[in-house]
């Protein structure tokens, strides 16, 4: 899945919790951020996981954005179009 | 051609927006709202030492004390996070360029605003607006956008630094 762009579409599926692996783009709801589409960076054992941004040099950092529970998993992105 | 058509659909019915970047909304960057912080240490600087003034506090006294006290601190605070965001999201090497002594800058705001919550004191508070007005003009000039300095229309009526839009 390419990196997005401003004004790109994407249409994200609600996704299961176990099929979550890392490398995949999803939504999810930050109580910060508000609703967000990032990159998993890992899933852990307990439950919770955590994302990083394609655009290193200016993405929020893991550690800002923090952990995220499985009920915080708005959904993952299986289409995306660019102009 | 997806796109064209999905573009038309979110014109006539938006379809919700997530953030790939979670700062400020690209581009939308203002010093103002430092030079906002910096006034306001001031004002409460003021207030604070007409207190200082008094012989003997009432209990009153010393409440309103606490909570300027607690606002100088929120806002010297905020004058410092104001301009770190600035400084980390919008400069990058082309303003760097035109500005090399940037980060000096900056750094001395930093410290002049640990300053100001350490101390009750006038003339480090007037040193941070100053340090932030610079700072101001030197974020309007990255843009090639003029500045005016006035008087604020209101107490501490200092000097502030405006775009001349």
């Amino acid at each position: 899945m390419p990196s997005l762009n401003d004004g790109d579409f994407v249409c994200a599926m609600r996704w299961p919790f176990r099929w979550l692996r890392s490398g995949q783009i999803v939504v999810v709801k930050s109580s910060t951020y508000g609703v967000i589409i990032k990159r998993v960076d890992h899933v852990n054992i307990d439950g919770t996981f955590t994302l990083t941004g394609d655009n290193k040099a200016h993405s929020v950092s893991q550690e800002a954005m923090g952990k995220f529970t499985r009920a915080q998993l708005l959904g993952k992105v299986i289409y995306h179009t660019s102009e | 051609m997806i796109h064209q058509l999905l573009s038309k659909l979110h014109a006539v019915s938006p379809f919700p927006a997530v953030s790939a970047h979670c700062d400020i909304p690209c581009k939308i960057y203002d010093p103002f709202s430092a030079q906002l912080a910096a006034l306001s240490v001031i004002r409460f600087v003021d207030l604070l030492n007409e207190l200082a003034k008094k012989e003997t506090l009432t209990f009153a006294d010393q409440a309103q004390m606490s909570r300027l006290v607690a606002e100088k601190e929120t806002h010297a605070e905020k004058v410092k996070q104001e301009v770190r965001v600035i400084w980390g999201d919008y400069f990058k090497a082309p303003q760097f360029e035109k500005f090399p002594d940037t980060n000096e800058l900056v750094h001395k705001i930093m410290l002049a605003g640990s300053g100001c919550k350490q101390h009750v004191s006038r003339e480090k508070a007037e040193e941070l607006l100053s340090l932030v007005n610079e700072f101001a003009e030197r974020f309007w000039a990255t843009k090639d956008v003029a500045t005016k300095k006035a008087t604020c229309p209101y107490l501490p009526s200092e000097e502030v630094v405006y775009p001349d839009l």
